[in-house]
């Protein structure tokens, strides 16, 4: 049997010209699982209901103007519910969960006729940059399986890099869509912030946590978010499409790039020269590149690991033994608590005491107060920055992927890989990362646009026109 | 909880250690003494790197704790009707649950 098409948009054409079917995509999706997935490991699960799906997808192919997604086999990531089927954000205090009801995104995927063959596996609690932190498996780099597929979205990025599937969600706090996509050579959608519903999206940061798309091609991307987006009732910050800038025409743009970030000492010089040479090639495509200034975009990171802490600890005190997952004995009901909450993993537990600790009295104000007051700084500075460009570009990492357990004994190591991500959480504007080529060791970089808040439509109308531009430069 | 940060604490080998656990107990998470020393070292570290926005001078404005174009949505503060089915589903997802109810443990004391 052959592999599956190379883009979203290739399949798509297929099934609603008849040329294939979705049983015959679903059935090659399984084959380059069963054949590759017992080495990469990018999934938790593949869903038992795939006839089920078939039919339905079929059913919506045959009605009149069928969604670009109807037959397309996809994954979520296991922080996503779909009602009736396990979820457990790779995490043992969720084992053996059922979801008691489906998250939008994942409601409009279904509404759209899209085949979800299974869960992939992610760090715990979405908390990493290279899925090492599961509590079930570790998810490898399909171009290099002794290395990591970055995080926390790993196993979203690496099942579609290996094509296993065409597209799948993902979620992104600090830079979980576009890290991983970067490492693993795909395309990753960091929405603005209530662009996408977060409800059934089990929380991490809840002024950070954006669900997005990830996928082979920017067009593809754009596919999966045009069925994503919208307002949601059960999302308070969710947000209207008239919220959200109009669509326009890929061309060229004025693109912002930021000198502290290019000097950056600890970027690899492969990754320097790779986003050199892009700038130039977008020079010679008719963009206008702009040095401009972000005063506080260094301290991004510090505010990051200060307001997600904080939030994380307030999300995951609801996992008490009581309502969710499995309970462990302790002495009185406080016991109970506490022991059930032993199966959290190392990297949760750090940052609950983090959270817990800069929300202590005492340390409330010095960390937690001062962090939102950056934060709004740093939102200021990013408008006053977009004011004299459209996009601004940053290389997506600091180096390609790297080996597996390289990092897990020093945090904050593991932290600084979301250094160039990060931002574009903390200000809630649309990021994205796309291919730039390879390093020295053949291994994928990623460049990272970013755009105004709300400006999601024209960002993936320029990240289509510097893909173009990009694929001339590899 | 000792008023001092975990930077300034690094000649004090204990301090830290006793940090971490207190905010252990706060957050009801069991610690061994392995982790509780591991946590404490790597606390250090992070803290120290966190605490550069202390030094910041940052302009007089607002707090942003919501994203730009967010507003704060808030429901009326009544009971709501619930599908019982829904209700089934939520209570069945609990660890212990007995005629359509969570099982807990005695929670208040009589002693």
């Amino acid at each position: 049997m052959s592999s599956l098409p190379s883009t979203l948009l290739q399949a798509s054409q297929a099934l609603q010209k008849g040329e294939v079917g979705p049983e015959e995509l679903t059935a090659r999706s399984l084959e380059r699982i069963n054949a590759r997935d017992g080495e990469v490991k990018a999934f938790l699960e593949v869903f038992d209901d795939l006839d089920e799906q078939i039919a339905r997808a079929k059913a919506k192919l045959a009605a009149p103007n069928p969604s670009p997604l109807a037959g397309i086999p996809l994954a979520i990531k296991d922080n996503l519910l779909w009602e009736g089927k396990r979820v457990s954000a790779a995490s043992r205090i969720l084992e053996g969960y059922i979801a008691p009801y489906t998250a939008t995104a994942v409601a409009r995927l279904i509404d759209a006729g899209a085949i979800i063959v299974g869960r992939t596996n992610m760090d715990e609690f979405a908390m990493g940059s290279s899925t090492e932190h599961s509590a079930y498996q570790q998810t490898r780099n399909p171009h290099d399986t002794s290395r990591v597929p970055g995080g926390s979205s790993g196993g979203s990025a690496a099942a579609v890099a290996d094509g296993m599937v065409l597209g799948a969600l993902g979620s992104d706090t600090g830079g979980s869509i576009r890290q991983p996509a970067a490492l693993c050579g795909v395309v990753g959608f960091k929405p603005t912030y209530g662009a996408v519903s977060r409800y059934g999206l089990i929380a991490m940061g809840s002024s950070l946590d954006v669900v997005g798309p990830l996928a082979p091609t920017v067009e593809d991307a754009a596919v999966i978010f045009s069925a994503i987006v919208g307002r949601d009732p059960n999302d308070a910050t969710s947000l209207t499409e008239t919220q959200l800038a109009p669509k326009r025409d890929p061309g060229p743009v004025r693109v912002g790039v930021v000198r502290e970030v290019v000097e950056h000492q600890g970027l690899h010089r492969d990754v320097r020269e790779r986003f050199d040479a892009a700038l130039q090639a977008f020079t010679d495509a008719g963009c206008d590149i702009v040095e401009v200034e972000i005063p506080l975009l260094r301290e991004a990171l510090a505010m990051y690991y200060i307001i997600m802490p904080a939030e994380a600890s307030t999300n995951l005190a609801r996992f008490d033994g009581v309502r969710y997952g499995p309970r462990k004995e302790g002495e009185g009901v406080f016991g109970d608590i506490t022991a059930t909450r032993g199966l959290f993993g190392a990297e949760v537990k750090r940052r609950i005491l983090l959270g817990t600790y800069v929300l202590s009295s005492g340390y409330y104000d010095a960390y937690y107060r001062t962090a939102r007051r950056a934060r709004g700084a740093l939102r200021q500075s990013f408008a006053q920055a977009f004011a004299q460009v459209d996009v601004i570009a940053t290389p997506t990492t600091t180096a390609s992927a790297f080996r597996l357990g390289e990092k897990t004994a020093d945090p904050l190591a593991m932290y600084l890989e979301d250094i160039f991500t990060v931002p574009a959480n903390i200000a809630g504007i649309p990021a994205l990362s796309l291919p730039m080529g390879r390093d020295t060791q053949g291994l994928p970089l990623g460049m990272q646009l970013m755009a105004p808040f709300g400006a999601d439509w024209p960002l993936l109308a320029t990240a289509q026109f510097i893909e173009g531009v990009l694929q001339g430069v590899s | 909880m000792a008023s001092s940060a975990f930077p300034e604490d690094k000649n004090n080998a204990t301090q830290p250690q006793e940090e971490v656990r207190a905010l252990a107990r706060l957050a009801l998470l069991p610690l061994s003494q392995e982790e509780t020393e591991r946590i404490a070292a790597e606390f250090s570290a992070i803290v120290e790197y966190v605490a550069i926005l202390r030094s910041l001078s940052l302009p007089d404005g607002k707090e942003a704790g919501d994203v730009a174009g967010v507003d704060n949505v808030l429901r009326d503060d009544a009971a709501r009707e619930v599908d019982p089915e829904r209700s089934t589903l939520l209570v069945k997802a609990a660890a212990r649950s007995k005629n359509g109810h969570i099982v807990v443990k005695q929670v208040l004391s009589y002693e």
